[in-house]
């Protein structure tokens, strides 16, 4: 009896020796529940915090400064900056990733919502409407006839569900096709020793990733086509630049891939790749990219942190340029993170793939 | 005249020093037995000649790109017969007319004309090293190098391999073969046996163990 003690505490000793002497198991074992508590306890909130608004005072009422700085003062609201008159409220809607624009008018306050995540429209709708309510309930006096409150959705009028889940669905069938498929392929490429014979020829590292990259990147631009396709089918207006829209998807496709590769190069297990794939990629982009919870409003390190993510700039470009009708200008930040990424993954990858060869 | 020449080589993956001052040349013709216990540095040594990876240390010159087949074929598995030979013919740099010959001598040499449309992972292990062999040197490399070769092969297709090495020899190409079966080393020209990443003794099988007893004593 004693004997088999000994044996099964053999196995113990030999499972802990083996988890701790491989690196990717500690990493999997350590960093997923980590990643997961981060990323959730980011991400599970349906709470919309710091608030960015615009705001209108064409009248110049000092009624309406009074009700500005009280919504300034609400922590979940951030006054971002005015304009001078309703022309300008899609400019304000391109700048300072404003929510709302509350417009104080003669006879009526206006609060018009950005409609793009009907969610997320809903949130602001309640929060701003209801410190403008109790603005006009117990900060105006009895005899000051109460203005209305109107709330108009714009680029989105009637809240259509569809125009929410379209972008973060875009968003998944790239992250799974671009990124873990093609890392899965440049894995296999190294197991089968094939990689080593290709670094022979007269091809250079980068010249062989075009080559490998290239027919992924063109099936993508057949999801970028189904893209469109699916807007149609649920009747999204794409009001921007077709062009640009699609041409910021096809850079999206390149940045996942980039993400792959940087994986695939310095992981030689595909069960690695696989879980790695997983939470590094899979999961912080679904869940932190502003798709299934309200995420723009994080700030500090780790909101620069989520919009560094190719996915949360794939969304705000999808937003701003579909269907917001925004140019490159104004999306410019997103491009630029997207861009990062793919030239991040590919310097990060290119050691890891010389590395690896020597190795393996 | 030379075909190869490694000078002094050295490359350290710290805090191993896989290989250590090792110099030797490559002739004409010559099969040149690479032999050595796991972790001797063959392995090490052979990419730096194939120029995987760089020498810390020494120079590594070839008689123009080497052609190299490693221990896990390095064929595609997916694609068939053909279209492996046109994928590495092409990344070679062969024309379209003699990728064509090329294709039609190897698959009638290896008896494969109506496989040339199987996937290769249909084929027999023997099949597919006398494919991966010819893949290697289907741009006619003066330099082969070959990886442990006969690795998980049975006795007969041992055989049909170090054929189609002395075949390939007695065309002029110097061939570098790493093998950890001690009775190979006698179907070789010269050999070169490394320890602890250092060449310990370089000549004939008959100069350096006249049988496979003295041999083993290298490895003790």
């Amino acid at each position: 009896m004693q004997g088999k003690f000994y044996m099964t505490g053999a196995v113990i000793w030999k499972e802990f020796r083996h988890i701790f002497r491989d690196r990717v198991s500690c990493l999997i074992l350590f960093l997923m529940p980590v990643a997961i508590l981060f990323i959730l306890g980011y991400a599970l909130s349906f709470e919309v915090r710091h608030l960015n608004i615009a705001v209108c005072n064409p009248l110049h009422s000092q009624r309406a400064e009074s009700l500005f700085v009280r919504l300034d003062a609400n922590n979940r609201v951030k006054v971002t900056g005015r304009i001078d008159t309703t022309a300008d409220i899609d400019k304000a809607f391109a700048r300072d990733n404003n929510r709302a624009v509350l417009v104080w008018g003669e006879k009526e306050i206006e609060i018009f919502v950005d409609g793009t995540s009907a969610l997320l429209g809903d949130n602001v709708y309640n929060c701003v409407g209801a410190i403008v309510a109790d603005f006009i309930t117990d900060g105006m006096p009895p005899s000051v006839r109460k203005p209305a409150i109107t709330t108009r959705f714009l680029y989105n009028p009637a809240l259509k569900k569809e125009y929410m889940p379209i972008p973060g669905l875009v968003m998944m069938i790239f992250i799974i096709v671009s990124a873990i498929v093609f890392g899965t392929a440049v894995n296999r490429e190294k197991i089968q020793g094939s990689y080593k014979l290709l670094r022979m020829t007269k091809l250079s590292p980068l010249e062989l990733i075009a080559g490998k990259a290239l027919p992924y990147f063109l099936i993508s631009l057949v999801h970028v086509f189904a893209v469109w396709l699916s807007c149609l089918w649920f009747g999204i207006q794409i009001v921007g630049n077709l062009a640009l829209f699609l041409s910021i998807t096809a850079l999206f496709s390149i940045s996942c891939m980039s993400l792959g590769l940087m994986l695939a190069a310095w992981l030689d297990r595909p069960v690695d790749l696989l879980i790695l794939s997983f939470i590094l990629i899979f999961l912080p982009n679904m869940l932190l990219s502003g798709f299934l919870f309200p995420v723009s409003s994080i700030t500090g390190f780790f909101g620069a942190v989520i919009h560094s993510f190719p996915g949360t700039a794939y969304m705000s470009v999808f937003r701003d340029v579909a269907y917001k009708g925004l140019g490159v200008y104004d999306a410019w930040p997103s491009i630029a993170v997207l861009f990062g990424n793919i030239v991040a993954g590919v310097l990060i990858a290119l050691p890891g793939l010389n590395k690896r060869v020597a190795l393996r | 005249m030379n075909l190869a020449e490694i000078n002094n080589v050295s490359k350290t993956f710290p805090p191993v020093k896989a290989v250590r001052g090792v110099s030797f040349s490559l002739g004409e013709g010559e099969v040149m037995g690479l032999l050595g216990a796991n972790g001797a540095g063959k392995t090490t040594l052979i990419r730096m000649i194939c120029s995987l990876i760089p020498p810390d240390s020494g120079t590594v010159w070839t008689a123009g790109r080497p052609g190299y087949m490693c221990q896990s074929f390095s064929l595609v598995e997916e694609l068939s017969v053909h279209e492996n030979i046109r994928y590495y013919g092409t990344l070679m740099g062969l024309s379209r007319n003699e990728l064509a010959r090329r294709e039609e001598e190897i698959t009638e040499r290896l008896n494969l004309v109506q496989y040339r449309g199987t996937p290769v992972r249909a084929l027999s292990s023997g099949y597919r090293q006398g494919l991966s062999f010819s893949v290697a040197v289907i741009a006619d490399p003066k330099v082969l190098i070959l990886d442990e070769p006969t690795s998980g092969l049975d006795a007969v297709a041992r055989r049909k391999m170090w054929k189609m090495i002395h075949e390939r020899a007695s065309m002029g190409t110097g061939i570098i073969v790493s093998t950890h079966y001690l009775d190979e080393a006698y179907y070789c020209s010269s050999l070169s046996l490394l320890r602890e990443g250092q060449l310990i003794a370089r000549g004939t099988p008959k100069e350096v163990a006249p049988d496979e007893q003295s041999l083993l004593r290298y490895f003790r």
